[in-house]
């Protein structure tokens, strides 16, 4: 028996009020750490899916929406460009290197990516087993999308028109899995890749050879989006602004996009970390009136205690490891809390949007979660364990 | 052992006692008797150390109480005086045996054998692992006796420990506190208000 045991007893004597005070403390702590994994998580994913690329080049539409299907692979294009148009930028001495890519097909809802080799360069993507794509209809396979549909070496795919699983097969779109791809952490992990030939090929009733091509006058090949970098950080002020303005062409640029949208739901989560704050504070003042209560129905076991020989210095020592000790329990049950709010999201997330969030790192701010975890246990079990200090023995004893 | 003089003590609404002297040899029990509001509760406090007084002096074990700091006054407590109250007191939280390690630990101590051995001369052996608001009112009184003994103090107080007892219960209640002071090699003072023990005393101090 100590007096650390002896407060762990206490707090299991009364379990109804000291739950409360802990439930709102796991409830506060684990929204924040839920917020703070889930931002940190999100910004991670699409910091590490933007490297490398300064601008989009795609159709009119919404720039978010451009970025959002071109970049991340989660929206609905917004249309094709023309080949042709989409090389004429791409010889702009601005820009340092370009990468055409176009969509047509799904397999089982994940998207079949026409794209150029520097595309799987891009994500630093390598193959795991078999080789690069050498014809048409060959492709090379995310590592999410293998795992998921169980696709092996060799297999072939039937294709679905559209990028929902509900349209229509063709027969033609027979592709073959000639590469599995490394997981890369990266978008391209739940994609299927293959030339631009390819989706060209499908969705042309006459297949054209590739003599032909070279003589048609008119080049009527589309393409869904261009990534682009830039030679000097410097053009990505001057240069989407003129394709947008001197062209049907639209420029985006995902850094700005994103760190909009961000702004966007960042005015969400800020309420809600308020909100949760606010939570911790109420749990600090339920603890405070927990142990304050118990002070006043435990003064005679004090005083006992105190005849017994122990110091005032041990009775206040007592309260405090209380108070500590459910509001560390509270920290630890609220990260556990967030752990499991964050397999949640990124299972409901990879489900509608094939993407993954997995990590289970401690995050700095979340130091500071415990930090304040420890402040509020400290501050709401001041007042009781000064006033045990200053209890007098004698007059509880006398009044028994 | 015990030798008190001139002891004075006020409390801030102006109550003022003024004691007797008091001169205890050692291997002697004494019974200090009172009618309410005579100053038993507060004599019993200065003799545990646990109240101050105003003036006179208080020997116990050859240490001048009075000249203690209140820390001082914590630890001669925890190794020498073992208290019985009127209304026995207990750790809630704790079992019956965790009540008395709790005690052995505030006192430095660890001894499983001496808290067996002690609640089996209580004859409540069987009720170590009980929460103490599952005894009954005997059994409570008994382990309040226990958690005054447990750490061998040299001196026994009890404070009115048999006022609420039928006649018969009284005597066992008083007998037991001798044989276990006896037993266990202290003295025991016992302060009350109930002429019933009388009887049992050879030395009687009347307020």
């Amino acid at each position: 028996m100590n007096i650390f045991k002896l407060s762990i007893k206490n707090i299991f004597n009364k379990p109804l009020s000291s739950s409360i005070s802990l439930a709102l403390l796991i409830l506060g702590v684990g929204i924040i750490s839920l917020l703070l994994q889930l931002n940190t998580l999100i910004k991670d994913q699409m910091d590490n899916n933007l490297r490398g690329i300064d601008m989009v080049v795609g159709a009119k539409g919404s720039p978010l929406q451009l970025i959002l299907s071109s970049v991340y692979h989660i929206d609905s294009p917004t249309g094709n460009i023309s080949f042709q148009e989409a090389e004429n930028i791409s010889k702009n001495r601005m820009v340092g290197s370009s990468i055409k890519i176009l969509y047509g097909d799904n397999y089982k809802g994940y998207r079949i990516v026409g794209a150029e080799k520097k595309f799987i360069d891009l994500y630093k993507g390598v193959i795991k087993e078999g080789k690069d794509w050498e014809k048409p209809y060959e492709v090379l396979v995310g590592s999410k999308v293998y795992e998921k549909l169980k696709i092996n070496l060799g297999d072939e795919l039937v294709s679905s028109h559209g990028l929902r699983e509900t349209g229509q097969s063709h027969d033609e779109g027979k592709f073959k899995v000639v590469g599995l791809l490394e997981p890369s952490n990266s978008v391209i992990d739940q994609l299927i890749i293959t030339s631009p030939q390819s989706v060209w090929n499908i969705h042309n009733d006459h297949d054209h050879d590739d003599e032909d091509e070279h003589e048609h006058e008119h080049d009527d090949r589309e393409i869904t989006a261009m990534l682009i970098k830039f030679k000097s950080p410097m053009n990505i002020i001057q240069f989407p602004r003129q394709i947008n303005e001197n062209t049907n062409l639209q420029a985006a640029v995902p850094s700005y996009e994103i760190s909009r949208l961000f702004k966007l739901f960042g005015f969400g989560i800020e309420t809600l970390s308020y909100l949760a704050y606010l939570i911790i504070i109420v749990s600090g003042f339920s603890l405070f009136i927990n142990l304050f209560n118990s002070m006043r129905e435990r003064k005679y076991e004090m005083a006992l205690i105190r005849t017994l020989g122990a110091s005032r210095l041990q009775l206040s020592t007592m309260i405090i490891f209380e108070s500590l000790v459910l509001t560390i329990s509270g920290f630890v049950l609220g990260l556990l809390f967030s752990r499991f709010g964050v397999m949640f999201v990124s299972s409901l997330m990879e489900e509608s949007l094939n993407y993954n969030l997995n990590s289970f790192k401690i995050l700095n701010d979340e130091f500071w979660l415990l930090g304040l975890s420890i402040l509020i246990g400290m501050v709401s079990s001041l007042i009781p364990a000064i006033q045990v200090y200053k209890m007098n023995i004698s007059k509880i004893l006398a009044n028994a | 052992m015990l030798k008190t003089k001139e002891l004075e003590f006020n409390y801030e609404n102006q109550m003022f006692f003024k004691f007797q002297n008091i001169d205890l040899k050692s291997n002697e029990n004494l019974l200090i008797i009172g009618d309410s509001g005579v100053g038993k509760t507060t004599l019993m406090h200065l003799l545990a150390g646990l109240l101050k007084s105003n003036s006179g002096s208080i020997k116990l074990f050859d240490k001048e109480l009075n000249l203690m700091s209140p820390s001082q006054l914590d630890s001669f407590r925890k190794n020498n005086i073992g208290i019985v109250f009127q209304r026995p007191h207990f750790v809630n939280s704790l079992t019956v045996k965790e009540n008395l390690q709790l005690a052995q630990y505030i006192a430095n101590k660890k001894d499983n054998n001496r808290i067996e051995d002690i609640l089996k001369n209580l004859n409540i052996f069987n009720k170590s692992n009980k929460k103490t608001n599952q005894l009954s009112q005997g059994e409570k009184q008994r382990a309040s006796i226990a958690l005054a003994i447990v750490n061998s103090p040299k001196l026994i107080l009890a404070d009115e420990p048999t006022s609420s007892l039928d006649d018969n219960n009284c005597a066992k209640v008083i007998e037991l506190l001798k044989k276990q002071a006896t037993d266990f090699g202290a003295q025991l003072i016992v302060i009350t208000h109930d002429s019933r023990l009388k009887k049992h005393f050879k030395n009687t101090i009347e307020l």
